[in-house]
């Protein structure tokens, strides 16, 4: 195999990795709070083989699944590829197969079938855990079952069939009180269709709800946001076609000129009971949380101003422009009384934020008060003689961003150090909001390694509990969950 | 500094007994004037003057370089979650 050299910046501490590991009992700095027993489990990507083309989105790179599994007060890790059919194509040629981000016509001969698209999935996007069962995801294909103890692939799941499009979203939603999960497929009839399929599964993971829509205009609906009453669908700006994908482009184009768009469903509703609402330019890819109160559904997000991806670019042949690819704290009010089919948005913290913001998920679809996520924080030391020149790079804060107050309690990782997205654990289930742990992964630039760092959420500034010691570096996480003991059978 | 093939010769039944015996009797070699043997990421270096100073690798990896030298272009593409 060869040809990641090829690439000058797959190296330092983003070299591709490629192995899966076990270490069964983890170095500690510090004392792993002796309550917590689950997993953390995390879904990323690296490159099992070089990408075809090089300007391809970092989105398609092969996924990988690891967990931090926690019991007794220590910890084990443990790390695999996800068995897909893609990741299987090309283990048996020994190469890259797959062309660009969801784009089948670009693939080697021998996989290329634009018919059935989501085969080509990746599954490298968010972990979820519901109806006893722990799931892979990514918006392309089909949720991908995992065996929580080992992290083997069991195999792509269409919930005995019931789930009817081909393709699930990242991103669904739990809700707290009733256990229901709500999940939706967009270009679920296919490349470039309109189709969206909304679906809600019992807290045993039987579906018992459908409805199916058609999109205003098709285009990336990442996440969602579910309140007690109402679904959110959110998009924006991004946009493709099939001449697009018959030219050999990557999926996905921005065009500025398309409204961001939040569609509301009525959790009880059907088809023609959703109400879109328009806003300005918006790259709307991931929500903290919703509510609705009375006539009003109020929703946090972490939007970006414009187009986040370079490597979507905009459609007119401009650049991409850098300085409009920055997420805020927002709060976006849809007034359901009005005729006005507007939304209200305010920026709720006045600087630039990570977009993978996260909320205490036993408050998921109901009025809450802390978001948390990553920041970068330019007055805290970096050590560049020790973990490299940076250049600011480095997301080095988790904030807890209080919606209410406008308060910020800060997390610093350490001067050699950045993190990926954070996860918030509940000290218990009675705990009230915000009363449990920070988590998240950092990456120490100076020793060459990865670290989970653990937090106590009402102490950020204080520091670690404790630090998990891992003698190696982890890819790129994308979003990773806290599954608790009580969701999933660990053996 | 430069060698004579006869002092290239002479340190090679030195070096190598001092690759197994290792490194305690190194040490000891030291003290006396003998030859000095670091190791660094599994690799030896052996100063048979025993005059020169111990390797000491740099403080940290300074892994995080590459992310200088790039455009914001190819930081998102290549590094959209760091």
């Amino acid at each position: 195999m060869t040809g990641y050299t090829r690439d000058p910046t797959q190296v330092g501490f983003f070299a591709p990795m490629r192995f899966e590991a076990d270490i069964g009992d983890c170095e500690v700095i510090g004392r792993i709070p002796s309550d917590l027993n689950g997993a953390f489990v995390r879904v990323g990507g690296e490159w099992l083989y070089p990408p075809k083309f090089p300007d391809d989105a970092v989105l398609n790179m092969d996924g990988y699944v690891s967990s931090f599994r926690f019991r007794n007060g220590g910890v084990s890790f443990k790390g695999r590829w996800i068995k897909t059919h893609r990741y299987l194509q090309q283990v048996a040629a020994q190469k890259q197969l797959y062309g660009y981000y969801r784009n089948p016509f670009t693939d080697d001969e021998s996989v290329r079938d634009p018919k059935r698209p989501n085969l080509r999935t990746v599954s490298n996007t968010a972990p979820i855990a519901h109806g006893g069962k722990l799931f892979t995801l990514k918006e392309d294909g089909l949720p991908h079952q995992i065996d929580p103890s080992t992290l083997d692939t069991i195999g792509p799941y269409d919930f005995n069939g019931a789930w009817k499009s081909e393709t699930f979203t990242a991103h669904p939603k739990i809700d707290p009180v009733s256990g229901e999960m709500v999940a939706f497929g967009y270009e679920a009839t296919g490349l470039a269709t309109d189709d969206v399929f909304i679906y809600t599964m019992d807290k045993t993971g039987k579906v018992t709800r459908e409805v199916r829509i058609k999109q205003p205009y098709v285009s990336v609906i990442h996440d969602m946001a579910l309140t007690q009453k109402h679904i959110l669908l959110p998009f924006g700006g991004y946009v493709t076609s099939m001449d697009r994908l018959k030219a050999g482009k990557v999926h996905w184009g921005w065009d500025s000129t398309k409204p961001s768009m939040i569609g509301v469903l009525p959790r009880d509703g059907d088809a023609k009971d959703i109400r879109w609402f328009k806003g300005p330019e918006r790259c709307m890819m991931h929500t903290f949380n919703a509510h609705t109160d009375g006539n009003k559904i109020i929703l946090h997000a972490p939007f970006y101003d414009s187009n986040f991806f370079p490597f979507f670019p905009p459609i007119d042949g401009s650049p991409w422009d850098r300085t409009k690819a920055r997420a805020f704290v927002r709060r976006i009010t849809l007034d359901l009384k009005s005729k006005s089919d507007q939304w209200k948005e305010e920026i709720l913290f006045p600087f630039p934020v990570g977009d993978l913001g996260r909320v205490d998920t036993r408050f998921m679809t109901l009025a809450n008060r802390y978001g948390y996520t990553g920041y970068a924080d330019a007055t805290k030391p970096f050590d560049t003689k020790r973990a490299g020149n940076a250049a600011g790079r480095v997301t080095n804060c988790y904030g807890r961003f209080d919606f209410t107050s406008g308060k910020l309690d800060t997390y610093f990782a350490g001067d050699t150090h950045s993190l990926q997205e954070c996860c918030f654990i509940p000290r218990g289930k009675n705990a009230e909001e915000g009363d449990g742990y920070l988590i998240g992964v950092a990456s120490n630039y100076a020793e060459m390694r990865s670290e989970l760092v653990i937090a106590d959420a009402q102490r950020l500034a204080e520091g670690d509990i404790a630090r998990v010691i891992l003698p190696f570096r982890l890819s790129s996480q994308v979003h990773g969950i806290w599954v608790d003991s009580s969701e999933v059978a660990f053996t | 500094m430069s060698w004579s093939r006869r002092e290239f010769l002479c340190s090679i039944p030195l070096a190598g007994g001092a690759l197994v015996v290792g490194t305690p009797l190194i040490a000891r070699l030291a003290l006396n004037g003998g030859p000095v043997l670091s190791l660094h990421l599994d690799q030896p270096y052996l100063d048979p003057t025993g005059t020169a100073e111990p390797y000491r690798p740099p403080p940290g990896m300074r892994s995080a370089d590459v992310l200088a030298g790039m455009s914001d272009i190819e930081l998102s593409r290549y590094y959209g979650f760091i």
